[in-house]
């Protein structure tokens, strides 16, 4: 990556008295966060054909997937969905399941909106609309990296993780079982492996390491411990509530 | 063929996603926040990705499980391995997919 190793004294406050970031306009860093998706891009490209393949066979039609990706836009709850819909669930069921599937969102929501303070309100709305996992782990490196909060920058890496994601998706449900292994290209692998990356990167951020790795150790830990009792996604945010308050007490003591 | 029925699920579960996604973002970044809760804030996408990364890495299929069926907890090693030497993205995700290519190839 072009500036890894750079600014990394930016985690203590964002940079929302910086000029540059004021005078946003939406075209401006459109292309850097393009470039920055490319990571989720490869990923979306399998869970999404793989999606598409997996709602085609539940009996889930192609303008329904489509049409899905464009305004719920969320890999595990579309899994989930799909699954609730096929096994003849009523809908009000699905809904809640879906709300507590994605109220782990607060987290990522709350994170970015110290870093978008300069912005307008509207634009606020709009990055947290397209906000994934995926996107918000580069958009939250890419920060902390001391990269400037521009509306342009977020609506980069959105527009086109989100592009990738209907067109993946819908083309998936198109071929269906004309895609026999995808898995066997490895791209299966992409997103894992741009955690781990980002976690790394992450570490790298904070003035001291020792916090973070603790944080990142207890983390996996109770991500993995908790999803045998709860749901997956509600793991996370127990693993995430327990991590970030380790990480920041750690951080208190060694500062 | 788009059934009523299914879109108005989409729809209430869209509706459900987006409150979550866009309320703190709207909400927060109006108000000045506590530098404590600034700081924890700061800690959650560290937070974040090692859970994610556990979940991806030990249960890939949605369950626990461990080698030889789950490969991907063996191509995390090399993979951690080449972030922590190159600290790049593109190249641990490009390596990333490589590997597990060459893993199940390998594994048949």
């Amino acid at each position: 990556m072009r500036d890894s190793r750079q600014a990394t004294n930016s985690t203590n406050t964002p940079d929302t008295d910086l000029p540059d970031a004021r005078q946003t306009t939406v075209g401006r860093g459109y292309a850097e966060g393009v470039k920055d998706a490319v990571p989720v891009i490869m990923g979306y490209l399998a869970i999404g054909l793989a999606f598409g393949v997996v709602a085609k066979t539940a009996g889930i039609t192609v303008p329904e997937v489509a049409v899905m990706s464009l305004i719920l836009y969320a890999g595990s709850a579309q899994f989930v969905t799909v699954g609730l819909i096929a096994a003849g669930v009523p809908a009000s069921a699905i809904i809640v399941t879906i709300f507590l599937v994605n109220v782990r969102h607060l987290l990522y929501s709350a994170a970015i909106s110290p870093h978008v303070r300069h912005l307008k309100l509207w634009q606020n709305a709009l990055i947290g609309a397209e906000l994934t996992d995926e996107t918000f782990a580069v958009a939250s490196s890419r920060l902390g990296q001391g990269v400037p909060a521009r509306a342009g920058w977020f609506l980069g890496i959105n527009n086109i993780s989100h592009a990738t994601w209907i067109v993946c998706t819908t083309a998936g449900a198109v071929l269906g079982s004309a895609i026999t292994d995808i898995r066997a290209l490895g791209f299966d692998f992409a997103l894992a492996a741009m955690f781990a990356a980002l976690l790394i990167l992450q570490i790298n951020n904070r003035p001291t390491w020792m916090p973070a790795v603790a944080a990142a150790a207890v983390g996996g830990g109770v991500a993995l411990c908790a999803s045998l009792v709860v749901p997956a996604s509600w793991a996370i945010i127990a693993a995430t509530l327990t991590a970030a308050t380790v990480g920041m007490v750690l951080e208190e003591r060694a500062v | 063929m788009m059934r009523t029925q299914v879109l108005l699920i989409i729809l209430g579960a869209a509706i459900v996603t987006l409150i979550p996604r866009i309320a703190p973002l709207v909400l927060l970044s109006r108000i000045t926040l506590p530098g404590r809760v600034v700081r924890w804030l700061e800690f959650v996408p560290v937070a974040v990705l090692s859970a994610l990364l556990a979940q991806a890495v030990a249960m890939p299929e949605g369950r626990l499980s461990w080698p030889p069926e789950n490969l991907t907890m063996v191509a995390v090693v090399p993979v951690l391995l080449i972030a922590v030497r190159t600290k790049s993205l593109i190249k641990t995700v490009a390596g990333g997919v490589i590997v597990m290519a060459l893993l199940r190839w390998v594994m048949g």
